[in-house]
């Protein structure tokens, strides 16, 4: 009688072994698996970190450069402006009959438009064609400027975006492939269980299978999500 | 009388001890230079954010004092036209006040204003001041910043994380090789030589790929571990 049942108690002995075997490959692969999870997960998380520092020095660069160019463009209006209201004056007064007095307001006509002038010829809004207006009675693009200022920003911001993304999507995963570690360590437990009991070992050896499973589904959705 | 089998020999269970220490040895040695390899990989890492930060405050400063200089180079190049503008009316009053701007309103200016403002160098073809130009001397100025390079710093840190990867394979192995050299040890009979001969094959091709991938990595760094 034991003769016949020996065998039988032998095979599902090879079967938990091969199980602990295929378990024990399993957790090597998906320690590989996590392991390079946390990885791409750190690295992104760096990049995402660097882009961030990136993205904050050009804002302040860029504010400074929109400063210092917006600046030069109103010192430019500022002074044809006042170059306009003291001829208008001058004329006025001209005609009031104080021909020394609109002769000293054109003077100061002419040194208003002489800064105009030179403003103009170092303002981005003039001299980039890009900007610049299209006849003398338009006004610069200024629109196309706060656009181009923003572009680089923009494609900074883009690519922070993007990294932490990248960071959240393999940490997310390394989350999952330790989740799923732990519960192998539990298949083990159980098929150690397995290995050294007679009467309950189908049912461990069982037990363990379905977490083996439950386990390869979760690594499987993981890996290709 | 039982005959002693050939395969349950104490020494074949020493032997097997030993190795199975041997093993156990070699795989924490390989998790502490796997986890070594990450650290670096981390530091790598940590240096070029450190790196990136001090780069962009050093650049962030020298753009705010390359628009603050462009800003009184401006101001200089306006009030020196203006005063040119004066000069032209050929009106007594105007060429005195040209004269008392000229003595003591430029000279002000022109010590905020130098080099841009006072050196023709500075100015490009279209007229704007040459900001790029000035911009590299100020980085100049300030070598051991302007040499700081955040992106050398990931890719070593990538380099790491690369060795990393493989190490864990190679830990992996071994590992592998423990659980069979574990079976050679609790199991009896024919297979247990089958189980001792698995693990010690794993656990030597475990070493070597442990120690091939050490040393690509130690040539790809310059002999720097």
């Amino acid at each position: 009688m034991s003769q016949e049942t020996a065998p039988a108690g032998d095979r599902t002995r090879v079967l938990v072994l091969v199980l602990t075997l295929i378990n024990t490959v399993f957790a090597a692969v998906l320690a590989g698996l996590q392991s390079d999870a946390n990885i791409r997960a750190d690295t992104a998380n760096i990049q995402s970190q660097y882009y961030a520092v990136q993205t904050s020095a050009e804002l302040v660069r860029q504010g400074q450069q929109s400063a210092y160019d917006f600046a030069t463009f109103s010192t430019r209006l500022k002074n044809a402006q006042e170059s306009l209201v003291l001829q208008f004056s001058a004329l006025e007064v001209e005609n009031n009959g104080n021909a020394d007095g609109a002769a000293r307001l054109r003077v100061q006509a002419a040194a208003a438009q002489a800064r105009a002038d030179a403003a103009q010829s170092l303002s981005i809004f003039y001299i980039d064609p890009r900007y610049a207006p299209a006849n003398p009675d338009s006004a610069p693009d200024l629109q196309g400027y706060l656009d181009d200022q923003a572009a680089v920003a923009n494609a900074l911001v883009e690519k922070q975006n993007a990294a932490a993304d990248d960071y959240q999507r393999w940490n997310g995963k390394s989350d999952s492939y330790l989740t799923v570690l732990t519960l192998l360590s539990l298949v083990f437990f159980l098929l150690g269980v397995a290995q050294t009991t007679q009467r309950l070992r189908i049912f461990f050896a069982v037990a363990a299978v379905g977490i083996m499973l439950m386990c390869g589904a979760w690594s499987l959705v993981t890996l290709l999500a | 009388m039982a005959e002693k089998k050939p395969f349950d020999t104490a020494r074949l269970d020493v032997l097997i001890a030993v190795l199975i220490a041997i093993a156990s040895l070699t795989a924490a040695l390989a998790a502490w230079r796997t986890n070594t390899v990450s650290s670096s990989a981390a530091e790598a890492n940590r240096q070029g954010l450190i790196d990136a930060v001090k780069q962009s405050a050093a650049q962030g400063e020298d753009w705010r004092k390359v628009y603050q200089e462009a800003g009184y180079a401006r101001d200089y190049l306006l009030e020196g036209v203006a005063a040119d503008a004066l000069d032209a009316t050929g009106d007594p009053l105007a060429v005195k006040t040209a004269a008392n701007l000229r003595q003591y309103l430029l000279p002000g200016i022109e010590q905020l204003a130098a080099p841009m403002g006072t050196t023709p160098d500075y100015r490009l073809a279209d007229g704007a001041f040459d900001l790029d130009r000035r911009f590299a001397e100020l980085e100049a100025e300030t070598p051991d910043l302007a040499a700081l390079d955040p992106q050398a710093a990931f890719e070593k840190a990538a380099q790491y994380h690369s060795e990393e990867r493989w190490l864990t394979v190679g830990s992996v192995l071994l590992a592998i090789s423990l659980f069979w050299l574990a079976l050679a040890e609790i199991n009896s009979g024919r297979m247990r030589v089958a189980w001792l001969v698995i693990g010690v094959g794993v656990y030597l091709v475990g070493v070597a790929f442990f120690v091939v991938v050490e040393m690509i990595f130690f040539i790809l760094r310059g002999g720097a571990l």
